[in-house]
């Protein structure tokens, strides 16, 4: 789950935390509080006890409560044979339980006085306090029969807490508050960014070019604003699937279609040498213009394959070292005829699972770039490293030249961009774009930068490990 | 005069290359789609046939297929630049080899020239019937002949002559510049799938050597070696 899922749970988790304790604090704090936590054994609650008895005799109950109003110092409570105080204050279970114990134990005891009410009711009228009596001396007169043990503890036992008080409501419900409100959090929180989830990925999908990617299947019948935004992608992402391929199928089709005039003008241009008739130096021109073109409308399929994933040639061990030995020699044996050379200065050996040509293609393209664009660089400088544990193939060409201006080195890979130094008509802007993508296949990745010093650095990242082939490979 | 097949759809195009190819010394005959273009390269009238890969109806890699049916007409395609997919399945078929379609004419007459001076000179040759044999393989290069295990080999007129390099240096390994120049007549291109691919298709047809190892090893970064057992 993401963060959004997270963030969400937390926030709506909190809200219902902060509302739960308030509505708890709000209770808390009307409920009237009397700590009773055992039958009072002093010698004051003997008096109250006695004379509560007489008043509930003697008065009824209404005296007994307007008694029992006046004075607060000493609450006797008076429990009918159900457990409920007459008044309706609350007591606790074993706190009448023990009183009925005391009485039952000796009858004449003046701590538990009995009164039978006109109904018939027995009434049992007792004091209660609110503290732990001290131990040993808590036990009331009357109460040796019980083993010493179950004392007080047996009126407020321990493990359940104190009734009455501003305390800790029972662990029970407390933990399945904050579990129940967890899991609601949680079921909000992912009914939330599961939708914006499964946007996510669709928008990665499309941004990598995989237009094919749509979010209807993981949306389901769901009918809201969210499910709404996901089915209005799928719409945008046919859209421009459609033009994509439409564009791709123009580009193909006219290339193919600016080929057929290329053979025939080089068939005829072979003619007019062959007979003689033309100047040799303006034949080898148009020849010359020709194969560039042919060139030019080559690299747009081959472009516009690899972006659309139809890639060529077949996958095999690559020698790295062995490939840039090969574009280097290359390289070199042009760039001596103009009194230049590139110098491998920092060498590794490499193996790579991939496609011999287009990474042949994507090193000779830097390379060459480096060649063209810094024409007054003399030496141009190649280095192969090994990094992670060999995990990873390092190569950088460096050379000396003007650079690229910084807002533009983001761009050099847009094809048919041309940067202000490429000044020279050679090229078409398509050799680094090619490059790029040809390496993304393969897993790794180019940058470029301006060397403090002045020049520019290009530099291409590929993990050993990664298999561009089909999926089904890496399983095998 | 050597008659070459140009089985093309762009008339424009092959009135011009046929004007060349006559102008090289070559008797040319035009097929503008690939049915008149099969029956005329199983007619056994010409010595090559030059194949554009894309025609509509039937392309040229179905035209070669079927050719290859029946013959080992040496057969020369038209290429696109850029199109590497066609060219390499057009080696696997059998081409022997390929020029890219914008070309000079003077390239596409040095890859003819390369393809029948291999085959010419068998055929040249004659007389004199030597053979060459290692284990089950036997070749008799001036008949342009081979055999395993006595059962005649069909063989395209390329794969024939790089089994032959690769014979007379039995139990040495060739390098794929040597083969390319040797038995393709033209140096070795960088990422060329050629060699290979042709390999590739000689080793389906050769039976493997008694201990299930094909007769023809990769040797990596030197080449190919026949084995001698």
């Amino acid at each position: 789950m993401g963060r959004l899922f997270w963030k969400f749970l937390l926030f709506v988790w909190l809200a219902q935390l902060v509302g739960i304790v308030a509505l708890a604090l709000v209770f808390w704090v009307a409920e009237p509080r009397v700590k009773l936590e055992s039958v009072d054994a002093g010698p004051n609650a003997r008096i109250y006890v006695g004379a509560a008895a007489a008043i509930l005799r003697y008065g009824g109950a209404d005296a007994f409560k307007a008694w029992v109003t006046a004075d607060i110092e000493h609450s006797v409570y008076a429990v009918d044979s159900t457990g409920t105080d007459i008044l309706g204050r609350s007591v606790p279970p074993d706190v009448t339980a023990h009183a009925r114990e005391l009485h039952e134990a000796d009858p004449d005891s003046p701590l538990v006085a009995e009164v039978t009410s006109t109904a018939r009711h027995s009434i049992l009228l007792f004091a209660a306090r609110g503290e732990w009596p001290p131990s040993g001396s808590s036990s009331p007169p009357g109460d040796r029969r019980r083993p010493p043990d179950v004392g007080p503890r047996a009126v407020a036992p321990l493990g359940r807490p104190p009734y009455g008080g501003r305390n800790w409501p029972p662990r029970g419900p407390l933990l399945a508050t904050l579990l129940v409100s967890l899991l609601t959090a949680a079921l909000l929180a992912w009914y939330v960014a599961k939708p914006i989830r499964s946007l996510r990925l669709a928008f990665e999908a499309a941004s990598g070019g995989r237009l094919d990617h749509r979010v209807a299947p993981l949306i389901g019948t769901r009918q809201d604003e969210l499910a709404d935004l996901g089915r209005e992608f799928d719409r945008m992402a046919e859209r421009l699937q459609d033009s994509m391929s439409r564009q791709k199928r123009l580009l193909h089709d006219v290339s193919h279609e600016v080929r057929s005039p290329l053979a025939r003008l080089q068939a005829a241009v072979g003619l007019l040498r062959q007979k003689g008739s033309a100047d040799g130096m303006t034949v080898d021109r148009i020849e010359e213009e020709i194969a560039r073109i042919d060139r030019l409308v080559g690299d747009l399929l081959k472009l516009s394959r690899i972006e659309s994933g139809d890639l060529a040639g077949e996958i095999d061990e690559i020698d790295l070292h062995e490939l840039v030995s090969q574009v280097l020699c290359d390289a070199n044996f042009e760039a001596r005829s103009e009194g230049r050379q590139v110098v491998w200065t920092e060498r590794s050996e490499g193996i790579l699972r991939g496609r011999p040509e287009m990474l042949h293609v994507a090193f000779e393209n830097i390379v060459r770039n480096a060649l063209k664009h810094a024409p007054d660089c003399r030496v141009i400088t190649v280095e192969t490293t090994l990094e992670s544990e060999g995990s990873i193939y390092r190569f950088r060409v460096l050379d000396t030249g003007p650079g690229v201006r910084e807002d533009e080195l983001a761009r050099l890979f847009t094809p048919f961009f041309r940067s202000d130094r490429a000044s020279s008509t050679e090229g078409y802007g398509l050799g680094l774009a090619i490059a790029r993508r040809s390496i993304e296949v393969h897993g790794g990745t180019i940058h470029v930068q301006n060397r403090p010093g002045g020049g520019l650095a290009v530099e291409i990242v590929l993990p050993l490990g990664h298999d561009s082939g089909a999926a089904s490979r890496s399983f095998g | 005069m050597i008659k070459i097949l140009l089985i093309d759809d762009d008339a424009k195009l092959t009135s011009l290359l046929r004007e060349y190819l006559q102008g090289e010394g070559y008797s040319v005959h035009v097929e503008g789609e690939g049915y008149g273009g099969i029956t005329a390269a199983l007619s056994g009238e010409y010595a090559l046939a030059v194949l554009d890969v894309m025609m509509p109806q039937l392309n040229g890699l179905d035209v070669l297929r079927r050719i290859r049916e029946h013959s080992a007409l040496p057969v020369l395609m038209l290429t696109a630049r850029g199109d590497d997919v066609d060219r390499i399945t057009g080696l696997e078929l059998g081409a022997d080899d390929y020029v890219p379609k914008a070309s000079t004419p003077r390239e596409l007459v040095a890859r003819i020239r390369a393809i029948l001076r291999r085959t010419q000179s068998a055929i040249a040759a004659g007389a004199t019937v030597s053979s060459m044999t290692c284990g089950g393989l036997s070749m008799w290069p001036e008949q342009r002949r081979a055999e395993w295990l006595g059962q005649p080999l069909e063989l395209t007129s390329t794969e024939f002559s790089l089994l032959e390099v690769l014979l007379r240096n039995a139990g040495r390994p060739v390098s794929k510049n040597d083969l390319s120049e040797r038995a393709l007549g033209r140096p070795f291109a960088r990422h060329d799938r050629n060699i290979d691919v042709h390999v590739s298709s000689i080793r389906r047809k050769l039976g493997t050597l008694e201990d299930g190892r094909p007769m023809i090893q990769s040797i990596h970064r030197l080449g190919y070696q026949l084995l001698k057992e």
